[in-house]
């Protein structure tokens, strides 16, 4: 780069006129001026020739050469006046040129004179200067040219680097920085010395410097460019880094790599955000499908039930219409009669199950001491004979907890659960219920932010735990667990509707249900509901209904 | 033993009919007239005066909803009390006539003879 700088200024401006070495007249001057170098030069030592006949028989060999020695110092002093006017030929070459030409045929007609040799060839000599002068400018000019362009593109590459946003970088094998762009001079207010010669590590966080020598390291044994994503701690960023290679152009080792550091906090937080919004709107995809689901199910089973009903009360009739008029009946047609009705019992329980549950009944709220409620639920299934080995134990706040629910239909959805943890526990065990007040904190579980969410973070929800130390429920089956007619016990036990059923009645509340499990060790069932004083907005599947209580 | 009461039972569903109408003269209580139309129950609860009805609501041509507003309707079957029979259970599903004037006896099917009687009975004050 310094040589290119030190030749430019040897030379006029005009050779490192841009295009100059393209441009027309250069092109055609250089054969023009080999031609007259040949003619030249041809007749120059035809001069000497023909002077060493022409003078032979005057002088002696010896005389000659002295008349040639002093000719030749004349030629060399002569050829220092020579220097301006080659210097002013290559300045003025496009008069040079032509006159060149012009005098290259003038010199034909002259050598055939004697005083005519003698000015031809002092100018034929001047003119082999100027060639050989001329020569070495173009072959300089070119240099420069490529000096320059070498320089242009150095230059715009320099400018790329300098003016893009991204932090650009080059470390050696132990992470040295060897060069940096000015990026990092606007951005943390570090000079360029502060920072070239002094390994990463001193500039970031050590999780961070362990990824980027891992990464460096990669570079110099693969030679191939590599990037990944890293959080820096310091500075609060996220960045994407470019890893690649520099190779020596002969041997293609790697000896070091360049980093280009981006800034994607952006970038990311928008993804998060994202995500977030997609993870919502999935959750609330999959509530929308499986509300639907379930009303379609509804309407469905409510339709089928009711044709059902019908044939079933043939059935019903008809075999206490066989049990009246069979007059010799034996024991096994009384027993086979007893079956059919105990079985038209089971399958008309099973249609007013599915038909409460796809039945759209207004819900009354009431507020009532939650508390008193369970209380009276539970003693409805703690005297049964399958719950006998099982403790309860109540953990409720001191205060009556005051809530807005429908009687009927929140006693239900405890009879389910406690059935449900009754008969995981065949062999006795413990069913723990808790009663307490939290502020909904967490997205999901419909906390949120929308007008449709149940509750707004921040809200005070009442929780009602029933866990028990069961068998549990593996993992796979608890997301089916809520869907109508999933179940796991014997056909004559359940019809699969009871957690369904609970699900759309707290649903109906405006509250969640939940529920945790691990196998062998128990099952733990959440509802959140609202607490007494909010509002409660009678919400149906499909509709919505009126609060009877306001 | 007191004297047999008389039921007009109208119901599309012939066979229902006919174990009902067995089942319940078997209790030796009654006594059953079986219509399978509506019309023709009506025409029937006119003629024949009985102490009470027992109504189909889903029935093809004319539902139970629209007999017993005739029924009510008209002062000389006006005052026979009427139990509706029913395969439906929610009050969104059963015709207005039933829900405003009807009043309050449905009885769902299936049902058996004991539960029906016991329905009667009451109905009748017997």
């Amino acid at each position: 780069m310094n040589l290119s700088v030190q030749q430019g200024l040897c030379f006029p401006k005009i050779f490192r006129k841009e295009g100059f070495v393209k441009s027309r007249e250069c092109r055609s001057a250089i054969p023009l001026f080999s031609i007259f170098l040949c003619i030249a030069g041809g007749y120059y030592f035809n001069f000497i020739a023909k002077a060493k006949i022409d003078y032979a028989d005057f002088y002696s060999a010896q005389e000659f050469s002295v008349i040639l020695n002093y000719f030749s110092l004349q030629i060399l002093y002569t050829n220092l006046f020579y220097v301006p006017i080659i210097l002013a030929a290559i300045w003025y070459r496009k008069i040079v040129i032509p006159l060149a030409v012009l005098l290259s045929c003038f010199h034909i007609y002259l050598t055939y004179s004697t005083l005519g040799s003698l000015i031809v060839g002092t100018i034929e000599r001047a003119g082999v200067f100027i060639l050989l002068a001329y020569a070495i400018a173009l072959i300089s000019e070119e240099k420069a040219n490529e000096e320059m362009n070498v320089r242009k593109s150095e230059e715009k590459y320099r400018s790329l680097v300098e003016s893009t946003g991204d932090l650009i970088y080059i470390v050696d094998k132990e992470c040295k920085i060897l060069f940096v762009n000015a990026v990092l001079l606007s951005q943390f207010g570090i000079l360029r010395s502060h920072v070239l010669g002094k390994t990463f590590d001193l500039f970031h966080a050590t999780e961070e410097t362990k990824n980027f020598a891992k990464n460096v390291k990669k570079v110099f044994e693969t030679g191939i460019t590599t990037d990944y994503e890293d959080y820096s701690k310091k500075y609060n960023k996220w960045l994407m880094r470019t890893l690649s290679p520099i190779k020596e152009p002969d041997t293609k080792n790697v000896i070091a790599v360049s980093v280009i550091s981006k800034n994607i906090t952006e970038r990311k937080k928008a993804e998060e955000d994202l995500r977030n919004a997609y993870n919502e709107l999935k959750m609330a995809n999959d509530q929308l499908i499986q509300n639907e689901k379930m009303a379609a199910i509804g309407r469905l089973t409510s339709g089928v039930a009711h044709q059902i009903r019908n044939p079933l009360g043939i059935i019903l009739m008809g075999v206490e219409y066989l049990d009246n008029t069979l007059s010799e009946k034996d024991e096994q047609c009384a027993g086979s009669i007893k079956i059919i009705k105990q079985a038209v019992g089971r399958a008309n329980k099973i249609i007013v199950d599915i038909l409460q549950f796809s039945r759209k009944t207004e819900l009354k709220f009431e507020s009532i001491d939650l508390c008193k409620l369970l209380d009276g639920t539970i003693s409805l299934v703690e005297h049964s004979e399958d719950s006998k080995n099982i403790k309860i134990r109540r953990n409720y706040p001191k205060e009556p907890v005051k809530c807005k629910v429908d009687k009927n239909m929140f006693q239900q959805v405890v009879i389910n659960l406690l059935n449900n943890a009754v008969d995981a526990m065949q062999d006795g065990g413990e069913i723990k219920i808790n009663v307490f007040y939290k502020s909904a904190s967490n997205i999901g579980n419909r906390i949120g932010r929308r007008e449709d969410d149940y509750f707004k973070v921040g809200d005070k929800i009442t929780v009602i735990e029933i866990e028990d130390t069961g068998e549990g429920i593996p993992e796979d089956l608890l997301p089916k667990i809520f869907e109508p007619f999933f179940t796991t016990k014997e056909a004559k036990k359940g019809t699969g509707l009871g957690l369904s059923m609970a699900h759309l009645i707290i649903d109906r509340h405006r509250g969640s249900i939940d529920v945790e499990s691990e196998a062998n060790k128990g099952t733990k069932f959440i509802i959140n509901l609202q607490p007494g004083n909010n509002q409660v907005k009678g919400e149906q599947y499909g509709g919505k209904e009126k609060n009877t209580t306001n | 033993m007191a004297e047999k009461k008389k039921i007009l039972l109208i119901d599309d569903e012939k066979d229902l009919c006919f174990f009902l109408k067995a089942n319940l003269e078997n209790t030796g209580e009654f006594d059953v007239i079986v219509s399978n139309r509506g019309d023709k129950g009506i025409k029937l609860a006119q003629r024949e005066k009985p102490d009470l009805i027992l109504l189909d609501i889903l029935m093809p041509e004319m539902s139970g909803d629209e007999v017993a507003e005739i029924l009510l309707d008209n002062p000389a079957t006006a005052k026979i009390p009427i139990i509706f029979l029913t395969a439906m259970v929610t009050k969104e599903e059963i015709g207005n006539v039933v829900k405003e004037r009807g009043g309050r006896n449905f009885i769902a099917k299936p049902i058996t003879t004991e539960e029906l009687v016991g329905a009667i009975k009451k109905v009748l004050e017997i």
